[in-house]
């Protein structure tokens, strides 16, 4: 069963078009990983999908509903979560502070939701007092997806998530996306890092020029020679 | 002499905070600030004096008709420009500056006039010789400031105040209702504007200048706090209160805002992140 479904997006800025007829589909517990070489449109898919730029053509529904053109604080609200690339945290606010903005559209008591994440990651229940512009790029990206997943989301759109990591980190990351999905989150993310992300992912799509170039699952796209030689480096 | 310097740097502090909150928040520098703090004193002079309501509701009332009005200027003006980016903003801000100081000058005439009448007589204190009227300034200040202490630091709605402040994209992202935010903004920081004009008539005298004239000392505060920040303005604040004052010992009286301008360039020289500075540590 389908919670998103992208049918001939056209979007961009301004005058210049960037998204030209992307489909996209992600079902409920699966994990999908957009590859492709810079410039493709990955990172103004998300933000097409989540509302931050305007919409040229094209319809996005999820979780059997139309959604397209509805804003970030109409979609959190319907269970997406969006985890930017960078200044995905507030640095001058405590890790606590973090993920109870997190929870800012919710009125209710949000304690369950503080020890689930912090229970998926431990490290910032220490450091909970800290203020995240202190933490090292691992920490902040844990803070991130944390703060995402404070009003328990359906789907979980992903940027880059291990951008700028450490190896360790990054498959730490990785591995940590792999238990939220677990948890019953449908999870659409960017990677550079395609190979390790198409490992843990159900399906993949590879996106040239603001269109879909191939698609399939993860493991035939990993096996694929034209994908390897041309988007996995080989 | 330390007494008038905490007097005017708990003027100035109070007055920085608004100035640093629109800053943070809206990312432009508000020129109108000053002015606001003038609306504020008059309406004050207007509730005191006109009505005869005591001090402390004439302060109340100038502190919501002030915020009130910000907010509708707000809306009037700075929202539709909101998109244009900081200069036209900041340009925007010079006019409203001169239209709210002109219809002040409309309204009660270019000269001075005094909140308070007739000469107190100060009490002793130890050595030190304090009058009750500045006992009341650094009181107020004090109670507003730990108010908006503790508002920023433990209720949601001033939480998500210092994380627009912080990041503002993210805020949208993370679903923060950003236009909630910046009417509370404008509320809270005209509001502690209007009760600096109050305290500042009820030191010296109301004057339709007497805002703008501030407005240096006040950008100084800010900038030596770090801009954008709230708790470095009100250190900032005393900092230059209290050095303008001491000052007065060494080079004459009128001169004292060129200090403000001295540490301000001084500042903006060598650290210009702000004495408080964490932007390094964020970058790394």
């Amino acid at each position: 069963m389908s919670i998103l479904k992208v049918t001939d997006l056209h979007a961009g800025y301004g005058d210049v078009k960037i998204l030209r007829g992307v489909e996209i589909e992600v079902c409920v517990d699966e994990i999908v990983t957009v590859i492709g070489p810079n410039g493709a449109g990955k990172s103004t898919l998300l933000k097409a999908i989540f509302g931050l730029i305007s919409i040229s053509g094209g319809r996005i529904h999820f979780d059997g509903e139309e959604i397209t053109g509805l804003g970030p604080n109409l979609l959190v609200r319907r269970g997406i979560s969006f985890v930017p690339q960078s200044d995905h945290v507030f640095p001058r606010l405590t890790v606590h502070e973090n993920l109870q903005m997190g929870a800012f559209v919710s009125r209710g008591p949000m304690d369950e939701a503080l020890a689930r994440v912090y229970e998926l990651f431990p490290p910032l229940q220490e450091r909970r007092k800290t203020l995240t512009g202190l933490l090292s790029g691992g920490q902040r990206q844990m803070v991130a997806i944390g703060r995402a997943l404070m009003l328990s989301p359906k789907l979980l759109l992903l940027d880059e998530p291990t951008a700028g990591l450490s190896p360790l980190y990054a498959k730490l990351v990785l591995d940590k996306v792999q238990e939220i999905n677990a948890g019953g989150v449908a999870i659409l993310m960017i990677e550079q890092n395609a190979r390790a992300a198409l490992a843990i992912s159900d399906r993949g799509y590879v996106l040239t020029m603001g269109k879909n170039r191939v698609d399939g699952e993860a493991r035939r796209l990993l096996a694929d020679r034209e994908v390897a030689e041309l988007f996995l480096g080989g | 002499m330390l007494v008038y310097g905490i007097v005017l740097g708990s003027i100035i502090a109070l007055s920085a905070i608004g100035l640093s909150l629109t800053y943070g928040i809206l990312n432009f520098a508000n020129f109108a600030h000053g002015d606001v703090l003038t609306l504020g004193a008059y309406t004050a002079f207007l509730l005191k004096v006109g009505l005869g309501l005591p001090l402390l509701w004439a302060l109340v009332g100038a502190m919501a008709a002030t915020a009130l009005i910000s907010v509708l200027l707000d809306k009037a003006v700075y929202q539709k420009l909101r998109t244009r980016g900081p200069v036209t903003l900041l340009i925007a801000s010079v006019g409203v500056a001169l239209i709210l100081r002109n219809a002040i000058v409309v309204g009660w005439g270019a000269g001075n006039q005094y909140i308070n009448q007739g000469i107190q007589f100060p009490y002793r204190v130890g050595g030190l010789l304090i009058k009750p009227d500045h006992l009341v300034i650094i009181g107020v200040a004090f109670t507003l400031g730990l108010g908006i202490h503790v508002f920023l630091r433990y209720t949601k709605l001033g939480k998500a105040m210092r994380a627009m402040a912080d990041n503002a994209e993210l805020a949208r992202v993370t679903g923060i209702d950003t236009r909630r935010v910046i009417a509370w903004t404008w509320i809270i920081g005209s509001a502690a504007a209007a009760a600096a004009g109050v305290l500042m008539g009820l030191d010296t005298q109301l004057s339709p200048e007497m805002g703008w004239t501030m407005l240096l000392s006040i950008f100084a505060a800010v900038i030596l706090g770090g801009i954008g920040s709230p708790y470095g303005a009100m250190a900032g604040g005393m900092i230059i209160g209290i050095t303008q004052e001491l000052s007065t010992a060494f080079i004459a009286t009128a001169y004292k805002p060129v200090v403000a301008f001295v540490i301000m360039l001084l500042i903006l020289l060598m650290r210009p992140a702000g004495i408080f500075n964490t932007q390094k540590a964020v970058r790394v």
